[in-house]
């Protein structure tokens, strides 16, 4: 019975899996063609990217500052200690560029954006504006979601540039005024570019692209999964943001074992 | 599409009563021609007659099929159906509007997406029939801001924007003043000139007895069922 039980559990968890791949293939499918994005896509696209990406700066930037001073200034201090200073750049890529900032990135784009996007979704199908859009002859796959989905994946690859620059310099500065780094910029860049490998460049793109993509692909079907009662919005909103974070711990793990490989 | 093919037809046409949607249909046989107006009554306070998602392809049916422009919906390629819809203008019964967009981007959603008419030129036709409709313009805010009747008539704007083909008023007139309705009646007769099939549906007497409603086909729920009325 309990055999029973986890197995019916695991087939649900592998077909709900099954059709957040097929509904992203679809989407992925169908934005490649250029006639489905008329200007009222694009202008979704930009309004999508508008909030979830630069919206997001000031935040995520505040967070890279205060990671760049916890973590560069660390790292700095103990290999300087240790007298293994000239691993600085390969430690400070393996940490801030493989893990942390992808994963901070993720979280506050799926905190601020996916949140939203599936408590939008959820409130449009129970008002009945989804019907609307299909009177009018709007698919909702090409006119919200594919949109939405681009947009999404594309923001958190560029906030991670970004939160990777910010959390750099934070760091450097920071390891300037309390002197536990060196003064010569050029000698940081250097150390940091020297640390940054094409399996680096990989690892930041899968681990950016593809959660984003699960991302609001799990938030768009869980938002439009709602039917009659605006008392789904908000249930519908915490399994977006759940399952967005396993699908996000569940890639990352993935991508760092095969980077390593 | 010639003046003798129907825009629309509905053959054989049975809908179950969907327990929190709408009210059923029974055995609706009912062509709708370029350039007529068909009229039906369904009493106030009724279920919600879903006649209009039966004419878009948009509600399972349980029996019959229903054509547009001589295809039947469910054999249609989905982009096709698309297109068709983009053909059909509406005033819905309920909620009509997309709440993140403004009024003049709701209003000029379905044109801009179908079509490649520069927007100040949909705008400018928008604008030409907000003042038609008695608006100053069409608003330029959302929605939930925007008084009731004014919005019933930004609806109406929308219906008629960019000329389609037909033309489903779900109730148009509800929460509008009496005064607006001879505006509603102009375009509609407009609308009729110029061949496109317009369906009315109405809860009012005052609509049905207006002197400058142009000749209609008539028609009153009763019960699941469609029936003729006599013109008069």
């Amino acid at each position: 019975m309990i055999i029973g039980t986890i197995g019916r559990h695991a087939i649900a968890r592998l077909r709900a899996a099954a059709h957040l791949c097929a509904v992203l293939w679809s989407i992925l499918r169908q934005a490649a063609r250029p006639r489905h994005w008329p200007r009222t896509t694009r202008a979704v696209f930009a309004r999508q990217l508008l909030f979830t990406g630069v919206e997001a700066l000031p935040f995520v930037s505040l967070v890279a500052f205060l990671t760049g001073i916890s973590v560069v200034v660390q790292a700095q201090v103990w290999l300087s200690k240790a007298g293994q200073s000239e691993l600085l750049g390969g430690v400070l890529v393996a940490v801030i560029i493989r893990e942390v900032a992808p994963l901070l990135v993720n979280f506050i784009v799926i905190g601020r954006s996916g949140a939203a996007m599936a408590v939008e979704l959820a409130t449009m199908k129970v008002l009945g504006e989804i019907g609307v859009m299909d009177s009018q002859g709007l698919d909702p796959l090409l006119y919200l979601a594919i949109p939405r989905t681009l947009a999404m994946a594309l923001s958190v690859f560029c906030l991670t540039i970004w939160f990777s620059i910010v959390s750099f310099a934070s760091g450097y500065l920071f390891g300037i005024i309390s002197g536990a780094g060196a003064a010569d910029p050029v000698a940081f860049l250097n150390a940091v570019l020297k640390g940054v490998h094409p399996a680096d460049v990989y690892n930041l793109l899968a681990k950016t692209l593809v959660p984003g993509l699960f991302t609001a692909g799990i938030c768009i079907i869980e938002g439009l999964s709602v039917r009659y009662s605006i008392t789904e919005v908000p249930q519908a909103a915490t399994r977006a943001v759940v399952r967005s974070i396993a699908a996000l711990f569940i890639i990352s793990a993935v991508v760092s074992v095969l980077t390593y490989i | 599409m010639n003046g003798k093919e129907p825009i629309l037809e509905f053959a054989d046409v049975t809908i179950a009563s969907a327990r929190l949607g709408h009210a059923g249909m029974r055995c609706v046989n009912q062509r709708f021609l370029p350039g007529t107006l068909t009229l039906i009554r369904a009493e106030e306070g009724s279920e919600h007659v879903p006649i209009a998602g039966m004419a878009e392809g948009l509600l399972p049916l349980e029996e019959g099929r229903v054509l547009c422009m001589g295809e039947v919906w469910t054999a249609m390629p989905p982009e096709r159906a698309l297109q068709r819809r983009a053909r059909i203008g509406r005033v819905f019964d309920g909620c009509g509007w997309i709440s993140n967009l403004s009024v003049e981007e709701n209003v000029a959603l379905s044109q801009r997406h179908h079509t490649g008419r520069p927007a100040a030129q949909i705008l400018a036709e928008a604008e030409s029939l907000a003042r038609a409709f008695g608006l100053s313009e069409v608003p330029k805010i959302r929605p939930a801001l925007v008084p009731h009747q004014d919005l019933r008539r930004a609806e109406w704007v929308r219906a008629f924007l960019g000329s389609p083909l037909l033309i489903l008023l779900e109730y148009p007139m509800r929460g509008v003043p009496p005064g607006h309705l001879p505006r509603l009646i102009a375009a509609v007769r407009e609308a009729c000139a110029r061949k496109a099939a317009v369906l009315w549906l109405t809860d009012s007497d005052r609509v049905e007895r207006h002197a400058e409603l142009p000749p209609a086909s008539r028609y009153a729920m009763r019960g699941a069922a469609l029936a003729a009325v006599e013109n008069g």
